[in-house]
């Protein structure tokens, strides 16, 4: 009898689950088809354009006539230093930012054309293991992907520190009109995870997508007075 | 004689119109390829909206005053920005008030100084320029950083914008063409803020 009950109890406990997995399921939206395919093409097309830029960035970073040597730390450390692996971003249009509400479709909130893509630049450290030192981010212009910058090492830095195991293939968001960057993940519906402490949202702390809009929603509709 | 004359005073017209008016006829600064601000302080903004102020906090820092970013944000909006927690309306976009610190400036809106401005400017002059694009045409809502610097990349035969942009605590090369057209797809120039003097 004791044994039944036992049975009947986690049989419940199993079917609550079960219905738990089965409506989170159907309450987060699939990643739409466009974003997927807008990864990979993006993907394809920055690899040769990021291939001829590090040479580059290597050139400039050793050139003793600059200010600084673009994140790394030292003149070896250039020498070593190799592509990580890429980020595709995805603008969130301010105009659809300032109108989303509960209920609206978070991935209609960004841009479908990647606005640009960032490679951070690893320097491999036998006791650290890779470090994060510097970047290069292309821009997609009309004739193709052009370099934008070179070493914008905090902003690397930061997506090194906020990056978890927890997504195969993320993405970046990047919020202009609140100068805020996620990384972005659909292996559990939309995801955002903050690079920075901004907004009640901590580094690294990841959240629903549409919680984060629902929150960015009143600053993007307070109108500049100028660059912020 | 007069003819002489005549023909000195043509051929001299005819110099000075072919040495193009906006260059000097005997430049007295001639910028390297390579060149930047030593020196040059930098500050994070210190709220999300703040770019601005920190950026005029660098420049005017550089020229000899210190301003703090929650200052220049109580004197933009008459609000009491040191205090914490600050006012709702403190932390908003805006624009350095140089004149206001006992600085004066030149300002171009829409487009950007060109290479050999900003060459003039940083070499010529040791001047930093706040240099602010928007997002988007169309658009006012963008960012503002410092032009502190330029490098020459001979390889490629490009001169790189040394920035320090307030917001990711960085210090990129940004090739001039970029730098012009701003980082985004579809950004454009906002305003350019040089010749920033202290008065």
């Amino acid at each position: 009898m004791k044994t039944m009950k036992r049975f009947a109890g986690a049989k419940s406990v199993f079917l609550i689950v079960m219905v738990g997995v089965f409506l989170r399921a159907q309450s987060a939206p699939p990643a739409p088809d466009w974003l997927g395919v807008n990864i990979k093409v993006t993907l394809e097309s920055v690899q040769a354009p990021a291939q001829s830029a590090l040479p580059v960035l290597k050139r400039l970073a050793a050139d003793p006539q600059r200010p600084n040597k673009l994140g790394f730390e030292n003149t070896q450390e250039i020498d070593r230093a190799t592509l990580g692996t890429p980020i595709v971003i995805f603008a969130v249009v301010t105009e659809k930012l300032k109108i989303f509400h509960a209920g609206s479709d978070t991935f209609g909130v960004l841009d479908q054309t990647p606005s640009s893509v960032i490679f951070p630049v690893y320097v491999h450290d036998q006791v650290r293991g890779d470090q994060v030192r510097s970047m290069i981010r292309l821009t997609r212009r009309t004739d193709g992907w052009h370099v934008a910058a070179f070493g914008e090492s905090g902003l690397a830095k930061a997506i090194a520190q906020a990056i978890g195991q927890r997504c195969a293939q993320y993405f970046g968001v990047s919020v202009a009109a609140a100068n805020l960057f996620y990384l972005g993940c659909t292996a559990q519906g939309f995801q955002l995870t903050a690079t920075s402490d901004q907004y009640g949202f901590k580094s690294g702390e990841t959240r629903p997508a549409a919680e984060v809009f629902l929150k960015l929603a009143p600053l993007a509709a307070v109108p500049a007075r100028g660059p912020r | 004689m007069r003819s002489g004359a005549f023909f000195l005073l043509t051929t001299l017209g005819f110099l000075i119109l072919w040495t193009q008016p906006a260059v000097p006829l005997f430049p007295v600064c001639r910028p390297p390829a390579s060149d930047y601000l030593a020196n040059f302080p930098y500050f994070a903004q210190l709220q999300s909206s703040w770019c601005w102020a920190a950026t005029g906090q660098m420049v005017m820092q550089f020229l000899g005053k210190s301003v703090q970013q929650c200052q220049q944000a109580a004197d933009q909006t008459g609000l009491a920005c040191c205090g914490m927690p600050f006012p709702v309306g403190c932390d908003a976009g805006s624009w350095p008030l140089f004149e206001e610190y006992g600085f004066s400036y030149d300002m171009m809106a829409g487009k950007v100084l060109t290479e050999a401005q900003i060459k003039a400017q940083i070499h010529c002059s040791r001047k930093p320029i706040a240099h602010a694009y928007v997002y988007a045409q169309g658009v006012w809502d963008g960012h503002m950083v410092v032009a502190y610097g330029y490098s020459w990349d001979p390889v490629q035969h490009i001169t790189f914008i040394e920035v320090y942009d307030p917001d990711w605590q960085q210090a990129p090369a940004i090739p001039y063409d970029e730098y012009a057209r701003g980082p985004a797809t579809n950004s454009a120039p906002w305003r350019d803020y040089y010749n920033i003097t202290k008065k």
